[in-house]
């Protein structure tokens, strides 16, 4: 018979007894970051995010090369490249990796521009700050020589992966615009051959079957606004007819019809009168057949809250609305309902994968200008959809340039825009420079801005810091302490 | 670190620790009060050549208590935040630079080989026993 060479392993690899024969105190620390969990633990991230949770005498032993290595948690500590040994070099290049991974789209640059085709709407959100109740076209919608210079700027990104996403006021009051910027960019990505999506955000109000059919023809997905059940709605969301949960319930109906079930998205805000009601917000979402909400604040500079055309909130009365509606929804997916959290699984992937999420809130640098750019109506320049927000109540501090005399490389690297995203570095901001959960979290410039007059932003009264903090530790104890919602949170991560 | 004690009259029951430098680096000292700075306003003043004094003064409208325990345990987590930093400071960089460049600096034999190569004699040969 034929002797036939196989591999082998050699030498590079250490023998089983080298495992058994550790020195002891023989191993260095990598990187990491901590904060107190609760009264006896604390939760550790290392350089690339992965989390583990210490009690306070384990994680001294550990700074003071006191902890025992043949112990499970030196193991743990070790295959999570919080320690370094002799026979684990390797982590070195795993961590990079990871980290690398970790910030990739970094140098992927802008994939999501917004359109704001129009400030006009029909509803009267008291939480909105920019719509218009206006029948003057001329004064707040975009023009399609603006529109056309937006469709220039978004092929010089050099993202492979575009998305275009229409904002309003009201998109749908100015569909012709919508309908004119989707064929052009699609001809001009016959040649320029990226991944194109596009997203209606649409109130469903106006919505018909020729928007539908072109939708469908176009592949356009559609997000819209449901705050909850009818009276919620409504109160939150006026509109002449007191109408708006009817139509926005047979809009989603409609849209399903035309474009499949999973064609539609919808999102909710947090008001005051939403703070007593998680459980009957979710199960409205779960009666209308989503999968999925996403819990969102009160935006904290909006114009309503700041002149008392409706109550704010503290962040604190918003977090135990949030912990309620998380809990009803993990009570939900126990007894069968498959139901997600957005932000939370958002959050649960950076904290269980080495993949970034794109979420413009939680990245660092900020993801103002590098992940989103928004087209005003007014042919302006905005690192956010937030910093054109603020702009309506006269603050132009986001403003990047104007689409008639700027182009992608001038705004992309403009002083401006770079000031911007190096205040937010947390990898440098007090506070945050050492904090356990700063590789779950981000920095937000312009809340912190908007709330404070300082784009790095003083972390210690930052509703910004608390609600991400809270919601973070909220989610480590849920891992770390309750199988069956651990196992559900899993489930979650896409 | 001596008790924390009350310092001033009923309306600003300003709260004072007083740390000891040979115990403590005094930027663990700052770092840990600057978290209290929300809910207090933070002086700190060098009571003798080795002891740093913290005074916590509520801010008006926001009543407050403190644990004796809290600043002290605080301070403390960011000694040990100063060991890590001062130990892994070297390795920080070496790994940004490992992540974030093109070029292989840990090893860069083994990163830009064909493994065909096997330039790291990972695999060797042998019979097989059967």
């Amino acid at each position: 018979m034929a002797t036939i060479a196989v591999p082998q392993l050699n030498k590079a690899f250490a023998s089983e007894d080298s495992f058994r024969q550790r020195t002891g105190k023989d191993y260095a620390l990598l990187p990491l970051r901590f904060l107190p969990l609760d009264e006896d633990r604390y939760v550790a991230t290392n350089f690339a995010g992965e989390y583990i949770v210490l009690t306070r005498p384990d994680l001294q032993a550990l700074i003071r090369h006191e902890l025992r290595p043949q112990g499970g948690l030196y193991d743990a500590l070790k295959a999570k490249h919080f320690v370094l040994d002799g026979d684990s070099s390797v982590a070195i290049d795993l961590l990079a990796c990871k980290y690398r991974t970790k910030h990739s789209l970094l140098s992927k640059l802008t994939s999501l521009f917004l359109f704001v085709v129009t400030l006009r709407c029909e509803h009267s959100c008291p939480y909105c700050q920019v719509s218009r109740q206006s029948q003057d076209r001329h004064a707040f919608d975009m023009r399609r020589c603006d529109a056309e210079r937006a469709i220039d700027f978004v092929f010089s990104s050099p993202s492979e992966h575009i998305k275009v996403e229409f904002q309003g006021g009201e998109p749908l009051l100015n569909f012709d615009l919508v309908r004119w910027v989707v064929d052009q960019v699609l001809e001009r990505n016959e040649t320029a051959r990226k991944q194109i999506a596009f997203v209606i955000a649409t109130n469903l109000a106006l919505i018909d079957d020729g928007i539908l059919a072109f939708c469908k023809a176009h592949d356009i997905f559609i997000s819209t606004s449901l705050d909850g059940p009818r009276e919620l709605h409504n109160a939150n969301r006026p509109r002449p007819g007191h109408d708006s949960y009817e139509r926005t319930i047979e809009g989603i109906a409609q849209v399903r019809a035309a474009l499949g079930a999973d064609r539609v998205a919808a999102l909710m805000t947090t008001t005051r009168a939403s703070l007593s009601q998680p459980e009957s917000i979710v199960d409205e979402y779960v009666r209308q057949g989503f999968s999925s909400l996403f819990l969102r604040a009160l935006s904290p500079f909006g114009f309503a809250v700041k002149t008392g055309a409706i109550d704010g909130y503290t962040i604190d009365e918003w977090l135990a609305f949030y912990r309620r509606a998380l809990a009803h929804i993990l009570r939900l997916n126990k007894q069968g309902v498959a139901f997600r959290e957005e932000y939370a699984a958002l959050l649960l992937r950076k904290m269980l994968t080495p993949y970034p999420t794109g979420y413009v809130d939680l990245q660092s640098p900020a993801g103002i200008g590098l992940s989103c750019i928004a087209f005003n109506y007014d042919g302006s320049i905005y690192a956010s959809d937030e910093a054109r927000m603020l702009a309506e109540m006269g603050d132009y501090t986001f403003r990047l340039g104007r689409l008639v005399s700027d182009t992608f490389e001038s705004v992309i690297g403009s002083p401006r825009l770079l000031d911007c995203l190096a205040a937010s570095m947390s990898e440098s901001a007090p506070m945050c420079a050492d904090c356990g959960v700063q590789p779950y979290c981000g920095s937000d410039p312009v809340f912190h801005y908007a709330t404070q007059g300082d784009m790095v932003g003083r972390k210690t009264t930052s509703g910004f810091c608390r609600k991400n903090m809270e919601i973070i530790k909220h989610l480590v104890r849920l891992l770390e302490d309750d199988r069956e919602a651990s196992s559900i949170l899993r489930s979650w991560i896409r | 670190m001596s008790a924390p004690r009350p310092s001033s009259g009923p309306s600003t029951p300003a709260i004072e620790f007083t740390f000891d430098l040979s115990l403590y680096r005094l930027s663990a000292i700052q770092k840990a009060a600057y978290r209290f700075t929300g809910p207090f306003s933070v002086e700190l003043d060098r009571v003798t050549e080795s002891q740093v004094r913290v005074t916590l003064v509520p801010r008006p409208g926001i009543p407050q208590t403190i644990e004796p325990t809290t600043l002290p345990n605080e301070v403390l987590d960011q000694e040990l935040r100063e060991l890590v930093a001062d130990e892994t400071r070297g390795v920080r960089e070496l790994l940004l630079a490992q992540a974030l460049s093109n070029l292989p600096l840990t090893d860069p034999v083994g990163e830009n080989a064909d493994y065909h190569d096997d330039p790291l004699k990972i695999a060797g040969t042998r019979s097989p026993s059967h």
